[in-house]
């Protein structure tokens, strides 16, 4: 193959990661019977195993195979589905990421707890069950697409439709080039299928060799059977649009030359997996068909899981799967004759076929032509046993797109017009000012231009506020991992825990969301493990045996909050206080009020977990959990209600690339003071200022004292002048740590777009970045939590700490 | 790859934009000239070595500016008319940097071939030999060719006091 499919990989790897949540969320839901679902689950393993083959992840693809088989065998109901089987297949989920993560660093073997996986998989496919009997009809009679149905149907399924009085057989021949005038059968049949139950079934007489194959014009012709009391009429005017292109015949009658085919009861299964090359040898499956077809009637079924995106498609490649059901009464020798030139080429599995239960997946029917015609058709429908036609065709189409309409777009491109947007905003408002200056010169056309700039003010905003929500992913991303770990965790200890998720469609900073994920899983194994009380606990509280945990995200203002609320027994005040004074965060007789003491869990180094399970005493505190939520420009708040339940409470920014900053004056620069730090700002007096030795300085505010710096001689842009009363004071916090920060002058407040000084330079202590004010020049943004951990020094925060006790003594 | 390389080669080889330095011509390939700007002033950047002025805003970007004097350690100049900012670009790490050179003044764009450059004898200059590509001759005037990926290195930039031991 001439393309690198390396570059693929990336992508690959990341749709894989998107397959692996949603096996993980269906399996979660999976309920017997439920085929839906275990279809979804199924769709996903296989397009990772067919992508991991196709990028030679032998690893992946094998243990997938395994997994992948279960599911077959769940769906078509040769085995029970069972919460151990669920619980297998969602560790293989685990081991199928894992194994990616291996196969992308080039490690393409199977680890012993994956083969261990992988043999109890194939275990667990072999337990055949009382429920195998009656699978026949199952999938097919749960399957909601109304034009999707059996074409072997019991019975009395056939004698329904036989003597109801409103059937219409109808004949569709379209010309070959429908396709190129933009009609879709589909729609066709959707329209009539709104009418009543439809049956479609295809003829594909007419498809011309691979070779001879056009993939723009359609092949197909179709036999429709519609139950339905409506008038010719009504059907004729489906068609309405495309009458001049196709041969239509509409009649009605019974349903016998769909259903008649049935009769011959006897005959084989055949599954076919031919391997990619198959036609570099030369060969030509439909010839093969051809030869089959010799020996009776022949249904072919294709299967499309192994059709990669046309951009990775081969088209001399061979992507698909075959089922063939043969109605025959000739030996299995002689089908095997048939393959006999192709047999290292192709996989084969024969079975006798059963009069009494034909599999469901030996239906030919299919209500979904476009796959066979028409690349850029959508998928058509949900269940993979309902996919079309026959024909090699196929190979040279692009695997159906995705339903959702999204495009993938690289995060370099969204910055980079995230930059662009940002730089008209300063334009404009150049602009702006320029047209002010104009004022005085009384021009007729000054009032058009202010007018146009207005305007153009406008539309900038509007423009950044768009641009801003590319960046934007809602936050059901993060979310979608809890279900799983609630599930895993509560297991594990015992508890009988119910998770609700609101607010999913919620939206975050891509860049945010990334980073908000690790807290977040944090503060839910708290709840789960110290928040939330066993069922007998609970049960002698008064409380229901299940416990339950609320993730509520909603945007408040320009701000996201995220709230993890549980119903558990709330903090306990007594342990953290004495585990306070234990740690020596707190003094034995300090008076805190119930909140203070609540908060003390987000002071460094305090934790009150008594025995370090694996669960959330992994050495990681809650301080953490604050200093990474803050990294981020946010902050979390607690509430906690004894033996009623505690709510952590985090509030985020919708975006890291604006921020609302506070304009200050260093020297002669200007430097922005992020306004989510800000505590507040004042003028110092005399009283304020406690000198220390070693020209240090305390502030002394609110009956507090906080250590204060000096801005503009710690970065050397000016000799340290004696502090004036006078002077002004802002004072920050970070961390739960306050101090005063000197400035020589306050300016305006303003939003500023974050620009890094990484790119072109390197980081600069004190400062997290750069950003551009109206007139073009830069300004410079204080990194607070930084400065506050490097020019705090230890001996300075010392005397400020014990200060405060002094006077707290004295109150 | 090889024939890429050598296309560059033919166009980058030949086309080079002199500047001033201490009544000292200096070449850069011109190619890695982005702009040339007249000096305003820049924002100052606390805990950086002298030689970088501070940053500028080109175009919505932070670009940081050299002194080229004072990085080579010559005598300062306060800044005149002629100063001018030569915008470049150097490649890091596998990371395209974008960076202002603060000179006396531009002087000439020349087409000089591969094998008018000969390696720098040692002596020749004050500068460390690692920032120099080679020297040539043209019109019977010595132009010093720069190595502006050496030139610009991070650990270049960052000298002793890097300190990023953030968690």
């Amino acid at each position: 193959m001439s393309v690198d499919l390396s570059q693929f990989i990336p992508g690959f790897l990341e749709e894989s990661d998107e397959g692996l949540q949603v096996m993980e969320t269906s399996l979660l839901a999976l309920a017997p019977g439920d085929n839906e679902t275990i279809n979804e689950v199924f769709r996903a393993a296989h397009s990772i195993k067919g992508g991991a083959g196709t990028f030679g992840f032998t690893g992946v693809a094998e243990f997938t195979h395994e997994a992948e088989t279960l599911l077959d065998a769940m769906r078509n109901g040769s085995v029970e589905v069972t919460s151990a089987r669920t619980q297998l297949l969602l560790q293989s989920v685990d081991i199928i990421r894992d194994l990616l993560d291996r196969a992308a660093g080039g490690d393409n073997a199977l680890p012993p707890e994956a083969q261990a996986l992988a043999s109890a998989l194939a275990q667990a496919q072999t337990d055949s069950s009382p429920a195998a009997s009656d699978s026949g009809d199952e999938p097919s009679a749960q399957t909601k697409e109304p034009s999707v149905q059996d074409t072997a149907p019991s019975a009395t399924q056939a004698d329904d439709l036989n003597t109801g009085s409103a059937i219409w057989q109808i004949s569709f021949k379209a010309d070959p080039s429908l396709l190129a005038t933009g009609n879709d059968p589909l729609f066709l049949f959707q329209a009539l299928a709104d009418l009543g139950p439809l049956r479609v079934q295809v003829l594909q007489d007419t498809l011309p060799a691979l070779s001879e194959l056009d993939p723009e014009q359609l092949y197909l012709q179709w036999q429709l059977q519609l139950d339905a009391d409506c008038s010719e009429a009504d059907i004729r005017e489906v068609f309405e649009w495309v009458e001049d292109d196709i041969e239509l015949e509409v009649s009605r009658g019974g349903a016998d030359d769909l259903s008649s085919a049935t009769d011959t009861a006897q005959g084989w299964q055949i599954r076919l997996h031919p391997s990619e090359d198959l036609l570099h040898t030369g060969n030509d499956p439909l010839l093969l068909f051809a030869s089959l077809a010799d020996l009776g009637r022949l249904d072919v079924q294709a299967h499309f899981e192994r059709l990669p995106d046309l951009a990775l498609l081969d088209p001399s490649a061979l992507y698909l799967d075959w089922s063939l059901t043969l109605y025959s009464e000739c030996d299995e020798a002689a089908i095997r004759e048939v393959f006999e030139w192709v047999e290292d080429e192709v996989e084969l599995e024969i079975q006798p076929l059963t009069p009494a239960a034909p599999e469901p997946e030996e239906e030919t029917i299919e209500a979904v032509p476009e796959t066979a015609a028409e690349p850029s058709a959508a998928e058509p429908s949900p269940a993979p046993q309902a996919a079309p036609a026959p024909r090699p065709a196929a190979t040279a189409k692009a695997k159906p797109a995705a339903r959702e309409s999204s495009i993938r777009v690289d995060t370099g491109k969204v910055d980079s017009l995230v930059d662009r947007v940002g730089e008209l905003v300063i334009t404009q408002a150049m602009l702006l000012e320029v047209s002010q200056a104009l004022e005085e010169l009384e021009h007729p056309a000054l009032e058009e231009l202010q007018k146009g700039l207005l305007q153009l003010e406008r539309n900038t905003r509007e423009l950044q506020e768009d641009v801003m929500r590319i960046r934007m992913l809602p936050i059901s991303f993060v979310f979608n991992r809890f279900p799983r770990l609630v599930h895993d965790v509560s297991q594990q200890l015992g508890k009988q825990v119910e998770l609700h998720l609101e607010g999913e469609h919620t939206e975050l900073d891509k860049t945010v969301l990334e980073k908000i994920g690790d807290p977040l899983v944090h503060l839910v194994r708290n709840g789960l493990d110290h928040g939330l009380e066993g069922p007998e606990e609970r049960q002698a509280a008064g409380k229901s045996a299940t416990g339950h945990l609320w993730l509520t995200a909603f945007q408040q203002g320009g701000s996201i909050l995220i709230e993890i609320r549980d119903d558990g027994r709330g903090l306990n005040r007594d342990r953290i206080r004495s585990k306070a004074i234990e740690r020596g965060l707190i003094d034995a007789q300090a008076q805190l009020s119930d909140q203070e003491v609540d908060e003390l869990i987000f002071l460094p180094g305090f934790s009150t977990a008594e025995q370090v399970s694996d669960l959330s005493g992994r050495g990681v505190g809650m301080d953490v959990v604050r200093r990474n939520i803050e990294s981020l420009g946010g902050s979390i708040e607690l509430l906690s209600n004894p033996g009623v339940g505690s709510c952590f409470t985090i509030r985020l920014p919708l975006t890291l690339a604006i921020m609302d900053g506070q304009l200050v004056r260093l020297d002669q620069d200007p430097y922005v003071i992020p306004l989510i730090s800000i505590v507040e700002t004042l003028q110092a007096t005399q009283a304020m200022l406690v000198s220390l030795a070693g020209n240090r300085c305390l502030l002394h505010f609110r009956d507090e004292y906080l250590p204060l710096l000096r801005l503009t001689s710690a970065f050397g842009l000016a000799q340290e002048q004696p502090l004036q009363p006078g002077c002004i004071v802002v004072v920050v916090e970070s961390g739960g740590q306050k101090a005063g920060l000197v400035v020589d002058e306050l300016m305006g407040q303003q939003q500023t777009v974050i620009k890094s000084l990484e790119q072109n330079y390197r980081r600069v202590q004190g400062l997290s970045g750069a950003t551009i004010l109206g007139d073009g020049s830069v300004a410079l943004i204080l990194d607070i939590a930084g400065l506050i951990s490097r020019n705090v020094d230890a001996d300075t925060a010392l005397i400020a700490r014990q200060k405060n006790e002094q006077q707290e003594a004295q109150a | 790859m090889a024939s890429e390389h050598t296309s560059g080669e033919l166009l980058s080889g030949e086309q080079y934009l002199s500047f001033m330095l201490d009544e000292e011509e200096y070449g850069v390939d011109i190619l890695r000239v982005q702009e040339v700007r007249g000096w305003t002033p820049v924002t100052r950047l606390p805990a950086s070595p002298s030689y970088i002025k501070g940053v500028l805003n080109l175009r919505g970007a932070i670009v940081p500016v050299v002194d080229l004097r004072e990085r080579f350690g010559f005598p300062t100049l306060p800044y005149g008319p002629t100063t001018v900012v030569v915008v470049v670009r150097a490649m890091q790490e596998d990371q395209e940097r974008v960076i202002g050179l603060v000179v006396d003044a531009v002087a000439e764009t020349y087409h000089i071939s591969a094998d008018q450059i000969r390696p720098a004898p040692r002596l020749d200059t004050a500068i460390r030999p690692d920032f120099i590509a080679g020297l040539a001759t043209v019109n019977e005037r010595m132009i010093v060719m720069l190595d502006l990926d050496h030139l610009l290195s991070a650990d270049e930039l960052a000298l002793d006091d890097v300190t990023t031991e953030d968690e």
